[in-house]
């Protein structure tokens, strides 16, 4: 016997409903930071031209950067939505499982992978090359959040059922450090180490792990990092010593944020990024190009945006009344957090270049492909947000 | 979700994020505050720098030509290295490594780098400086290829000074070459920055040097942070103006002939048009071909051999050289004489070969004697006597006026740098530099030109020309105005008389058999010259030397011997051009200089007549 007063919504939402149920809010939100990453590739690109004065005056074009990236980005909505409308506990039974096959990927990129800007990220799949590691993220943070969820107080705070969780991260993190990918190794370590504070593990272990991280960096840094890696931090630690060498990349990146002032330089008029001065303007590099040509009045528009981002997701965290969506949620803002965080610190010289790309507005098809299909899981808590998922057979 | 306590960990720890993610908002707020507002301008500046560079394009020098436009000082191509020293040091290296590593494919001198080294500390960090020049292709293609290496390094194809007819007019147009520290300190225009720009340091290069630098011109390249040239932005580029063509009067070929007729001497000759001052010729000898100060192989030793050359090869002898004008004076003496109503067509001076004035014997050059002398024959043999008895009847104040109005003994204004001013000397002269009274025997000495008197082969020249044009106050240029043709000149108010009795004896003095220019005679179609020889002493023959007997000139050492002059004009029946030569130590007038005017003279005939 059906009693539809104790029945919930979501159970009686068929794809379509659920397809208008979602939050539009939060998809327009998304859209525009996607309206705004096309913008900048259009400004990166520079068309063939045979009168080079003009071709300076007139930069922006829809090749090679921009045009090619809408089809990334439908394609990454329309995984979204598919995400969204799936049933959430077709996502809890099957979390495990998608973790299960980012690690088998994560190990055929060791053996098959394309090497590329000095590391092996890249899995050819036929038709497109992946970068499992960005899958990893969104894997990581469903296996976690699945884990937690049916954990009780004292469950999380006993030492005990922190081993299990350990693992799931430790084991990613040291298959992309072999790559070597110490971006996204560390973005693992802290969207991570979100959900476990989310989830209620004591503070207190944080600051251990925290102490014996430090304590050990000595020894990471003679036998755990590349030469590449070690350069990147001594330069990051003074960009000057090496102006035109490995140094160029930060020096520039400040030189070209700077020279923006308040108002920036105008749309399309960024002089620094179009003199190809600014290395990689189109992927890592991209918040500088929009921060010279749009100013830091543009720059806090930009983080008004993502903070907009961030508050939608807050907003569909604290609704959801299952465990799972809140911490699913939440990890995957924290991701997508971070990872904004990572990229423009980065350009910024906050933070050592890491080759972090910047969420949603660098080019590329795997990081756009898989933040947007984080983003489908975050609607698709939000769409399920009513839903109960109470006993612990069904996180099994 | 029926854990209670779950859910409120969870939404405080989930607040706690939140406020984490703010403030890691606020720090990346904070340090876009710190990029883009406090240090903004100094981004915008290096972002300007990083970007464009403007190339300053250093102006061709303005040609110089002759009256009928061969070029005698022009541009050619030449391959240079340049450097920019705070593009070599903004890498880190100093320009002594960055020179180091030229020189391994570009043999570099050490006195070379440390020009190179005193060049980069003189001049502002961001001006090119020059490391080697006049480089050949392979050279060139050499550091081409290996630019990548040489950020701040740049092969630059330039313009260099060459003077096509070397020696010829060498004095006249002077020469270029590097800019002095004086020069640097002096003149703050930015054209003197410009690497292995040269400046005039005599002659008309010198005088004309503001006019024929131009202007700068500049081009704005596009560069990316190695320094190579992405583009260069044609549309906003301001264009060098090339410096002015300076067309000078000389005439080249007469130039030329003028060189090779008298370059084994140690002289100097200028041939004038006595209407309108054109300097047609203008030479001094023995000269220097002014694109040794160009050519960098040229050797220390070459230049000290110039230097010290006792005939002195960077002197302009036409206007630095002064002598005692000797009996080219007479013609002054003359019309001093006539002015002051002392001579006249019918005075007659008798020649007894010496002369007593108060305690002083006043030798002729012929110590026989010439005998009873009208004016036209004490210029037909240069008679000593006739002139000393002018002296002891005529004020040196009359003498000397006449003088300065012929142009002696004053700048003659020709727009050559160095010209000597020359004295004719006089009672206030004589009281201000010797601290003494002026006594007749001042004056006898000076009657012909001896003594204190000096004067250059220009002014000798212009005097000629002001007794040949009927006594007009002719100057000298040697710049050709399109603008001076009727240029019309103060007349001298000279009586044409006395200036028709001056040029018949002239006229004696090359055209009778006994006269004393006779070496200087020729017939050109009918036309022939006046002139004057003149001998002038270089040192004062003592008593005991004439008691001796008259020692023969070419027994004494060569800086002892007389100067050799003659000054003349043609044609006689309408005079056209005026000649003045000087040879240093020549001996006598008419055996040196005499003979030497007379080519000068036909060779002008020849090609104005």
């Amino acid at each position: 016997m059906l009693d539809y007063s104790v029945m919930k919504k979501s159970d009686r939402m068929n794809v379509f409903s659920k397809f208008l149920y979602l939050n539009w809010k939060l998809v327009f939100l998304i859209l525009c930071v996607c309206s705004v990453g096309i913008m900048i590739l259009y400004s990166a690109g520079k068309a063939e031209c045979p009168d080079a004065y003009k071709c300076m005056i007139s930069y922006g074009s829809w090749s090679p950067w921009a045009l090619s990236q809408i089809p990334k980005i439908l394609i990454g909505f329309l995984i979204l939505f598919v995400v969204a409308v799936i049933d959430l506990k077709v996502w809890v039974k099957y979390a495990y499982w998608i973790y299960g096959v980012s690690v088998l990927l994560l190990i055929g990129v060791m053996f098959f992978g394309h090497v590329g800007m000095g590391a092996q990220r890249w899995l050819n799949i036929g038709f497109m090359k992946i970068q499992p590691s960005e899958l990893m993220k969104i894997a990581l943070v469903l296996a976690l959040a699945k884990y937690f969820a049916a954990l009780s107080i004292n469950e999380i705070h006993s030492n005990y059922y922190l081993l299990f969780p350990a693992f799931l991260v430790l084991l990613p993190v040291g298959l992309v450090l072999q790559q070597p990918d110490l971006g996204t190794a560390m973005t693992l370590v802290m969207v991570s180490a979100i959900v476990f504070f989310i989830a209620g593990v004591q503070m207190w272990k944080f600051g251990a792990i925290l102490l014996v991280v430090l304590l050990s960096f000595p020894i990471i840094w003679k036998y755990g990092l590349h030469d590449y890696q070690k350069q990147r931090i001594v330069i990051f630690m003074n960009p000057e010593k090496d102006i035109m060498g490995s140094g160029y990349h930060i020096t520039q990146s400040k030189i070209t944020l700077g020279s923006g002032g308040f108002w920036g330089k105008g749309y399309l008029n960024g002089t620094q990024s179009h003199l190809n001065f600014l290395p990689e303007k189109q992927t890592d590099f991209i918040f500088t190009m929009f921060a010279e040509e749009f100013g830091m009045f543009g720059c806090l528009c930009l983080f008004a945006l993502i903070m907009a981002v961030l508050w939608q997701c807050y907003r569909i965290a604290f609704v959801s009344r299952n465990n799972f969506g809140k911490l699913l949620t939440l990890g995957l803002a924290a991701n997508f957090f971070i990872y904004f965080f990572i990229n423009t610190a980065m350009v910024m010289g906050l933070l050592p270049v890491v080759g972090v790309p910047s969420p949603l507005l660098s080019y590329g098809g795997t990081a756009m492909m898989t933040l947007l299909l984080g983003f489908g899981l975050i609607e698709c808590c939000y769409v399920h947000g009513d839903m109960l998922i109470s006993s612990k057979s069904d996180y099994l | 979700m029926r854990d209670a306590e779950l859910i409120k960990v969870f939404n405080r720890r989930a607040l706690l994020v939140a406020g984490g993610e703010l403030f890691l908002f606020s720090i990346l707020a904070g340090r876009l505050y710190q990029l883009q507002i406090l240090d903004s301008e100094k981004y915008k500046k290096l972002s300007e720098k990083n970007s464009v560079r403007i190339k300053l394009l250093p102006p061709p020098r303005g040609i110089i030509a002759d009256r009928f436009g061969v070029e005698l000082a022009v541009n050619v191509n030449s391959y240079g290295i340049q450097m920019i020293p705070e593009e070599v040091t903004a890498q880190g290296l100093t320009v002594e490594e960055i020179l180091n590593r030229i020189s391994e494919l570009i043999p570099l001198t050490e006195k070379e780098k440390e020009k190179v080294l005193k060049n980069v500390k003189r001049k502002r960090a961001f001006f090119p400086v020059f490391v080697k020049n006049n480089l050949g292709w392979n050279e060139m293609a050499k550091i081409q290829v290996n630019n990548l290496d040489f950020t701040g390094v740049y092969v630059e194809e330039g313009k260099r000074r060459h003077y096509p007819f070397d020696e010829i007019a060498a004095h006249v147009i002077g020469y270029v070459s590097d800019v002095t520290e004086q020069e640097l300190k002096n003149d703050p225009s930015p054209i003197l920055q410009l690497p292995d720009f040269k400046t005039g340091k005599a002659g008309i290069e010198k005088l004309m040097d503001k006019e024929l630098r131009g202007e700068v011109g500049e081009t704005i390249q596009v560069v990316n942070a190695t320094g190579r040239v992405i583009e260069t932005l044609d549309d906003k580029k301001k264009k060098a103006v090339a410096g002015e063509r300076i067309n000078l009067t000389i005439d080249k070929r007469l130039q030329e002939y003028a060189y090779n007729r008298i370059k084994d001497e140690s002289a100097s000759a200028v041939v004038m048009d006595i209407y309108n001052g054109d300097i047609l010729m203008m030479i001094s000898v023995p000269s220097y071909n002014p694109n040794i100060f160009l050519d960098e192989d040229v050797s220390a030793k070459e230049f000290e051999k110039l230097f010290t050359n006792p005939r002195h090869p960077f002197i302009n002898k036409a206007i630095e050289g002064l002598y005692p004008p000797g009996s080219t004076f007479k013609m002054m003496t003359a019309l001093a004489a006539l002015a002051d109503g002392k001579l006249n067509a019918n005075t007659k001076i008798n020649c007894a070969g010496h002369m007593d004035y108060g305690d002083g014997r006043y030798h002729c050059w012929n110590t026989a004697g010439h005998g009873l002398l009208n004016l036209e024959q004490s210029l037909l043999h240069s008679c000593d006597i006739f002139y000393y008895t002018l002296a002891t009847k005529v004020s040196m104040d009359v003498i000397q006026d006449m003088a300065y109005k012929f142009g002696l003994g004053d700048y003659t204004g020709i727009e050559l740098a160095n010209e000597k001013k020359g004295q004719v000397p006089g009672r206030d002269w004589k009281r201000n530099y010797k601290s003494e009274a002026w006594y007749t025997g001042d004056t006898i000495t000076a009657s012909i030109g001896q003594g204190y008197t000096l004067v250059t082969p220009l002014q000798l020249a212009v005097m000629t020309s002001r007794i040949a044009n009927g006594g007009f106050a002719v100057k000298p240029r040697i710049i050709k105005n399109k603008n001076d043709s009727n240029i019309i000149f103060p007349s001298l108010n000279i009586d044409p008389h006395h200036l028709n009795m001056v040029k018949k004896g002239m006229f004696s003095v090359v055209n009778k058999p006994n006269g004393t220019g006779k070496t200087a005679f020729f017939d050109y179609h009918g036309n022939h010259m006046a002139g004057k020889t003149g001998t002038s002493q270089v040192k004062r023959i003592t008593r005991e030397e004439r008691a001796r007997g008259v020692i023969r000139q070419e027994d004494l050492p060569w800086k002892y011997r007389s100067h050799a002059l003659f000054v003349g004009y043609a044609p006689y029946k309408n005079p056209r051009y005026a000649v003045s030569v000087v040879v240093e130590h020549g001996m006598s007038g008419s055996g040196a200089a005499a003979p030497i005017a007379k080519d000068l003279m036909m060779k002008t005939l020849e090609l104005y007549l």
